[in-house]
């Protein structure tokens, strides 16, 4: 069934929210830094934890902990995947993007209480990568009837692949955390194609579009992600010499 | 240690979560109770000082 009502009403409030919101950070010039650091900018990071900080601040004051916001991180990964297997892609895409909210959170929260160490960071990124096989597998599911399924399939492989190079070269002494596809930029791209494409095909009243633009980005992610991935190799093995 | 409650992310959640449920499933109900709960947080994070 179609919604252009609504979804013009969506796409205001969207509107109202990134001009008033994103649109001065990226004005302001802070993104200046190179794409190495991701497609993002420090800019648009530094807006987000800003944004969070009053999240964590209630959390914390609650007495929450870091551990069960990573919980429910992954909770509404495996949910985001589920309706993105059921072809709810506004609501899917917007869940890709609470779930990264979570995990930008519970860093927050345990630098903010001091309690940022090796069981939390590694907690952090095994819940991460479940929550993103979690989501991949829901978009598998979804796509599997054509060629989209080998995108998302190679931006499955294209993620895990620039955590295993970090994860790797940590392991051999070397920092490498560069990259213009990083987490936060596939959520952003993934989440945000999901949520637009669905208001396009109601807009427009052609349920069968909905897919369209997240098919895109999920190719934009498969060469993306593998570049990063590749650029994370060389630069480990030139450091290592 | 708390300065401002988080009205704002939390309203913005609640009404995009309101607006796909209604948007993808047809919960007209539920998802119009979500969008005008985080409507009315929204308007307390205006409130804020």
């Amino acid at each position: 069934m179609c919604h252009s009502w609504l979804a013009a009403g969506v796409a205001v409030f969207l509107g109202v929210l990134i001009v008033r919101e994103i649109v001065p950070v990226v004005r302001s010039g802070e993104d200046g830094a190179p794409l190495e650091h991701g497609l993002l900018g420090q800019g648009l990071r530094r807006w987000f934890r800003a944004r969070i900080e009053p999240l964590v601040d209630l959390l914390l004051n609650a007495g929450v902990r870091a551990d069960a916001v990573s919980a429910i991180q992954l909770a509404m990964s495996a949910l985001c995947g589920l309706t993105y297997a059921r072809g709810w892609l506004f609501t899917a895409g917007w869940l890709l993007l609470s779930a990264g909210t979570l995990d930008v959170l519970d860093g927050s929260m345990a630098r903010k209480r001091d309690a940022a160490g090796p069981r939390g960071a590694f907690l952090d990124s095994v819940v991460d990568r479940y929550g993103e096989a979690a989501v991949f597998l829901g978009l598998a599911a979804r796509l599997r009837g054509g060629w989209p399924l080998w995108a998302v399939l190679g931006a499955a492989f294209g993620a895990f692949m620039v955590s295993y190079t970090r994860a790797r070269a940590e392991g051999v002494g070397v920092e490498c955390s560069e990259g213009m596809m990083q987490r936060p930029e596939r959520y952003v791209l993934i989440g945000g194609a999901s949520m637009f494409g669905a208001l396009g095909a109601h807009l427009a009243c052609a349920p069968g579009a909905a897919p369209g633009l997240l098919v895109a980005a999920l190719v934009a992610v498969a060469v993306l992600a593998n570049v990063t991935a590749l650029q994370r190799a060389l630069t480990v093995v030139r450091r290592l010499g | 240690m708390q300065s401002r409650l988080p009205y704002g992310v939390l309203g913005v959640f609640l009404v995009l979560l309101g607006a796909g449920t209604m948007l993808d499933a047809d919960w007209m109900i539920r998802g119009g109770a979500l969008v005008i709960g985080g409507a009315a947080l929204l308007v307390l994070e205006r409130r804020q000082p």
